[in-house]
C-alpha cells in the first residue's frame, strides 16, 4: 500500500476522473431513489407503454432472430456463430444499437476469451472491439489474424481502417498495400485513396475515387457508398462544397437512412450555413444520439427552441456516463462546445476524446475547443499534427 | 444478405489505377490471390464487409447499450429495492408484445407481469450478512427514461436479524448481452438523523458483485462520514502518521550535554507530545482551511514531495542528535546539535504542519464537495484526523515511556528506526518529485 498520493501520477488520475465523473453522475441522477420518481401504474390496458420497434421487423432481423435461436440450441457452430456475429454487426451498421454488439459477442461466447480463437472469430473480435473503441485490443486481434493468415482481405481492410482512425497513416498505408491483390479494384482503391486524402494528396486522391467509381459501375452498393462518402468528404475538406453535396447526395440515394452519411451530410450544411435543410435531413430519426445532437444544433442555428433536445440528450449522455463508457467522447466534446456552451469541459473531453482518436473531425473538434479557451498549446498541437501529415482541411488552417 | 452473383470481384487491379497507386503506395505483391483466399473472403468478407468498411469513424451510436438501474434501501430487518429494466430487452427475452406489433401496451405487460417479476428476480441474488434472501415482487410500473421506457419492478426482503452488510450478485442479461451494466445504487437512510447517504457501483460480467456496508443505525450521518473520511486518511496516509511517528521517538528522551537521557517525569514527556501534536494540528487545520475554500492553491507534486522532504528532515534530526549524543563527551561544551528542539518541540511539527494541511485538502477535494457546503464536512474531516492521531499517539506514549531507558529504545528503535523511515520517506521523495514508480509500499 502507497500511501494516497492525492493527484499527480498520470493513468490513475485519469481513472481517478472517470470514477469521480462516473459517482458524481450516478449519484446526481434525478429521481432514482425508490420514494421520489417518475415512474407510473398507467389507468388503461390499451395505453402504449414502450415502443419497440419504430416499425415490423425487416427480413433480416426476422432471419437473424431465428439464426440466433438455432446458435443458442447449437452454441459451438462455428460457422453459424460467426455467420450470426456478421449479420449483427451490419445490422448494428443500420441501426446504431449497441445491443446488437453485445448479441455478436455472446454468438462468439464459445471462443471470446481464447486468446487465439479461429480467425473468423479474430476478425470479427476486432471489429467488435474497434467498435467499443477499444482499438489497441483490435489491433492485436487483427495482428494475430493475420500471423494465421497473411492474405486475409478482412482483416487488412480493419487493420487499414483502425490506424486512419487513430491517425496512424504510415501503417494504414501499409496495410493497404496487400488490398491492391487481395480485393477487388474499388475497395482497393478506395481504402487507398482514404490514406491519400488524408495526407497531402487529397486532390489526386478525389480524382482516383471519381475514375475508379466510373469504372466499377457493378461494384456492391455498400462498397459505391463507401467511395462516395469518402469522395465527399475529401472534397469538402477541399472546400468543393457542391461536389461535396452532389457526391452526399448521390450515396444517400443509394443508402438513404445511413447514420454515418446522414451526419456528415448535415455537418457539411451546417457548415455551410444552412441549419433548416440540415434539420430537415435529420428531421425523421430520433434514435441516434449523435443526429440527434446535429439537430438540435441545426435548430439551435435556425434560431428555433432547442432546450427541450438538449435536455434530452444530457440525460443520455449522463446515463452512457453512468455506465462508464466512454464511447462517445467526440460527440460529448461537441454537444459541451456547441449548445451546453461549456467550454473548459469540452476542451477536457475533446483532449480526452484526441488521445483515443485522430480523425479530421477529432482535430477539429480540439483546434476549436482550444480557440475558444484560448489554449494556445492544444491548438499548436493539433496543428502541428496537422502540417505533420500534410492533411489538406479548410477547417484546420492557422490564423493569419 | 448472401453474397451477391454479380459481386463476384474482379481479379487485380485495372492498369491505370495500379500505376497511380503505385506511385502512392510501395510497389504491389507478386503473386495473386488463391481461390480459398477469395472464397473466404466471399463467404465472410462480403457479409461483414460493408459494416467493418468504415466504422471506427463511426461514432454515431444510438442511445447507451441495455443498462438496468437497481436502487436498493435497506431499513432494519427488511431490503427494499426498484430495478427498472429496459422493456426492449424484456421482450426479446419473454416476447411481451404478444401481438408483435411493437407496439406494447399495458393490457400486454399486465398478462405477463407474473413472469416478468419471476425473471427479473431469478437473475439477482442479496445475501444479507450470509444469507441468501428471497426476494418477492410487491408492485410492478412502469417508467420512461432517456432511453426509452422501463419496466418497474419494486421488491422487497426480510432478513432474520437487522441487516450489517449486503452483498449483491448480479446476472441480468449477461449471458445475452456482455455489454449490458447494472447501475446499483444503495441508499442508506438514516432513522436518527433523518438524513440519507449513497454508494453507487457498476456491475457488469466481469464485476457481477458489490458489497454494501450497512452499519450500526442503518445509516451515518454526513458528518460521521466525513470523521470517518479523516481516520481513515491519517491511518491508510502512513506519511503523516510517520512523520508524527519520527518526531515522537525522542520525545521521551531528553537530549543533554553528553547524549538522551530518559526523560525522568512522565508528566514532562506528555507535555512535549502534546505540544507536537497540538502544533501540528493547528498547523495543518489552518492551511487545510485556507486550501478547502480555495484561498491558496498548491501543486499537488510540490505538496506531495515537500511531506516526503518533512520526513526525512525530521529523521535527519533524531540522528543528528542521536550521533552528538554517543561521540561527545561531557567535557566537550560545543553544543553541536539544536538544544532548542529541546525546548521549543512545536517548531519543526508546526512548519511542516503548514505543508500537511494541502495534503489533507487534496483529500478532501477528492471526495467533491461544494464549496457552498463545505463547513461541517471540512469540521467533521479535520476532527476525524484528529481523533485518529490521538489513537495513535495514545498506543505509543505508554509504550515509549516504559522503554525509554532501555537500550533497544535509546540505541535500536530511535536510530534504526529513524534510518528505516528516513529511507522510505527518500524512496518516496524522489518517485513524487520526479514522478517514478518503484517501491512497493
Amino acid at each position: 500500500m502507497k500511501p494516497p498520493l492525492s493527484a499527480h501520477r498520470p493513468c490513475p488520475r485519469c481513472r481517478g476522473w472517470v470514477f469521480v465523473c462516473v459517482l458524481v453522475a450516478i449519484l446526481g441522477l434525478p429521481g432514482s431513489g425508490v420514494a421520489s420518481d417518475d415512474s407510473k401504474v398507467p389507468d388503461r390496458d390499451s395505453e402504449v407503454v414502450a415502443t419497440l420497434r419504430p416499425s415490423s421487423r425487416t427480413a433480416a432481423e426476422r432471419e437473424i432472430l431465428t439464426m440466433r435461436a438455432q446458435l443458442a440450441k447449437d452454441p459451438v457452430n462455428l460457422p453459424l456463430a460467426t455467420d450470426v456475429a456478421s449479420r449483427l454487426i451490419v445490422q448494428f451498421r443500420i441501426e446504431s444499437d449497441p445491443r446488437c454488439l453485445g448479441f455478436a459477442q455472446t454468438a462468439l461466447a464459445p471462443w471470446w476469451t481464447n486468446p487465439v480463437p479461429p480467425i473468423e472469430v479474430l476478425v470479427l473480435r476486432a471489429t467488435i472491439r474497434q467498435s467499443l473503441h477499444d482499438f489497441p485490443a483490435a489491433l492485436a486481434d487483427l495482428d494475430a489474424a493475420l500471423v494465421l493468415n497473411p492474405r486475409h482481405p478482412q482483416a487488412w481492410l480493419t487493420k487499414a481502417t483502425l490506424h486512419t482512425v487513430r491517425g496512424e497513416y504510415g501503417p494504414a498505408r501499409r496495410a493497404c498495400v496487400p488490398l491492391l491483390q487481395l480485393t477487388d479494384a474499388l475497395t482497393a482503391t478506395t481504402a487507398a485513396a482514404t490514406v491519400a486524402g488524408l495526407t497531402g494528396d487529397a486532390a489526386r486522391s478525389v480524382e482516383l475515387l471519381e475514375a475508379a467509381l466510373q469504372r466499377e459501375m457493378d461494384a456492391p452498393v455498400a462498397i459505391r457508398v463507401w467511395a462516395l462518402t469518402q469522395l465527399a468528404e475529401t472534397t469538402a475538406r477541399l472546400g468543393r462544397s457542391a461536389e461535396s453535396e452532389r457526391h452526399f447526395r448521390t450515396a444517400l440515394s443509394l443508402a438513404p437512412r445511413d447514420p454515418y452519411l446522414l451526419g456528415g451530410y448535415a455537418d457539411l450544411l451546417l457548415d455551410l450555413g444552412r441549419p433548416d435543410e440540415a434539420a430537415a435531413l435529420l428531421g425523421a430519426d430520433r434514435k441516434i444520439d449523435g443526429l440527434r445532437m446535429r439537430f438540435a444544433e441545426a435548430r439551435q442555428s435556425a434560431g428555433h427552441e432547442s432546450q427541450a433536445e438538449i435536455q434530452d440528450l444530457e440525460g443520455r449522455f449522463a446515463d452512457a456516463l453512468a455506465r462508464g463508457d466512454r464511447v462517445h467522447l467526440r460527440e460529448e466534446a461537441r454537444f459541451h462546445l456547441r449548445l451546453l456552451r461549456r467550454p473548459a469541459s469540452a476542451l477536457r473531453l475533446a483532449r480526452e476524446n484526441w488521445e483515443v482518436q485522430k480523425e479530421p473531425a477529432d482535430a477539429r473538434l480540439l483546434l476549436e475547443c482550444a480557440r475558444v479557451s484560448n489554449d494556445r498549446a492544444s491548438a499548436a498541437q493539433v496543428l502541428g499534427w496537422v502540417a505533420t501529415n500534410r492533411l489538406e482541411d479548410i477547417h484546420l488552417q492557422a490564423r493569419p | 444478405m448472401k453474397p451477391l452473383a454479380n459481386a463476384v470481384p474482379q481479379r487485380g487491379i485495372p492498369p491505370g489505377t495500379a500505376g497511380v497507386l503505385a506511385r502512392l503506395f510501395l510497389p504491389a505483391p507478386r503473386s495473386g490471390p488463391t481461390t480459398r483466399d477469395r472464397a473466404r473472403f466471399l463467404a465472410l468478407g462480403w457479409i461483414a464487409l460493408p459494416c467493418l468498411l468504415w466504422f471506427g469513424t463511426l461514432n454515431l451510436q444510438a442511445h447507451t447499450a441495455s443498462t438496468a438501474w437497481l436502487t436498493l434501501s435497506v431499513s432494519n430487518q427488511t431490503v427494499s429495492g426498484q430495478w427498472e429494466i429496459p422493456l426492449r430487452d424484456l421482450d426479446e427475452v419473454l416476447g411481451l408484445d404478444a401481438n408483435d406489433d411493437g407496439q406494447l401496451t399495458w393490457g400486454e405487460l399486465r398478462a405477463r407481469h407474473t413472469d416478468l417479476g419471476g425473471y427479473s428476480l431469478d437473475h439477482l441474488t442479496l445475501d444479507a450478512d450470509g444469507r441468501t434472501l428471497s426476494l418477492h415482487v410487491t408492485e410492478h410500473r412502469i417508467r420512461q427514461r432517456s432511453d426509452g421506457s422501463c419496466a418497474v419492478v419494486r421488491f422487497k426482503a426480510d432478513a432474520p436479524e437487522p441487516v450489517q452488510d449486503l452483498r449483491i450478485h448480479y446476472r441480468l442479461f449477461f449471458d445475452r448481452d456482455p455489454l449490458h451494466r447494472g447501475l446499483v445504487r444503495f441508499v442508506n437512510r438514516s432513522t436518527a438523523s433523518g438524513s440519507e447517504s449513497a454508494s453507487a457501483s457498476v456491475l457488469s460480467p466481469d464485476h457481477p458483485t458489490v458489497a454494501f456496508h450497512v452499519g450500526k443505525d442503518t445509516a451515518e450521518n454526513p458528518f460521521a462520514l466525513f470523521v470517518r473520511e479523516g481516520m481513515h486518511h491519517i491511518w491508510t496516509g502512513y506519511d503523516h502518521l510517520l512523520f508524527l511517528l519520527v518526531l515522537l521517538l525522542p520525545s521521551v528522551l531528553l537530549r543533554t550535554g553528553d547524549g538522551w537521557r530518559p526523560e525522568p517525569s512522565f508528566r514532562r514527556a506528555l507535555t512535549r507530545v502534546l505540544q507536537i501534536v497540538t502544533a501540528f494540528t493547528v498547523a495543518h487545520s489552518l492551511t487545510l482551511g485556507l486550501a478547502a475554500f480555495d484561498f491558496v492553491r498548491l501543486p499537488s507534486r510540490l505538496v506531495e514531495s515537500t511531506i516526503a522532504a518533512s520526513i526525512v528532515f525530521a529523521a535527519v534530526t533524531n540522528l543528528w542528535r542521536f550521533r552528538a549524543g554517543i561521540r561527545e563527551s561531557a567535557l566537550d561544551p560545543r553544543p553541536l546539535q539544536p538544544l532548542f528542539l529541546n525546548e521549543r518541540p512545536w517548531l519543526v511539527p508546526f512548519v511542516f504542519g503548514l505543508v500537511h494541511g494541502f495534503g489533507f485538502a487534496g483529500v478532501l477535494a477528492e471526495l467533491g464537495l461544494s464549496r457552498s457546503a463545505l463547513g461541517w464536512p471540512l469540521l467533521g474531516f479535520n476532527l476525524g484526523v484528529e481523533l485518529g492521531q490521538l489513537a495513535c499517539v495514545a498506543g505509543f506514549l505508554p509504550f515509549a515511556f516504559l522503554l525509554r531507558r532501555s537500550r533497544f529504545y535509546r540505541f535500536g528503535a530511535l536510530p534504526v528506526g529513524s534510518t528505516l523511515i528516513l529511507l522510505l520517506a527518500a524512496g518516496w521523495f524522489i518517485e513524487r518529485a520526479f514522478d517514478l514508480s518503484f517501491l512497493p509500499l
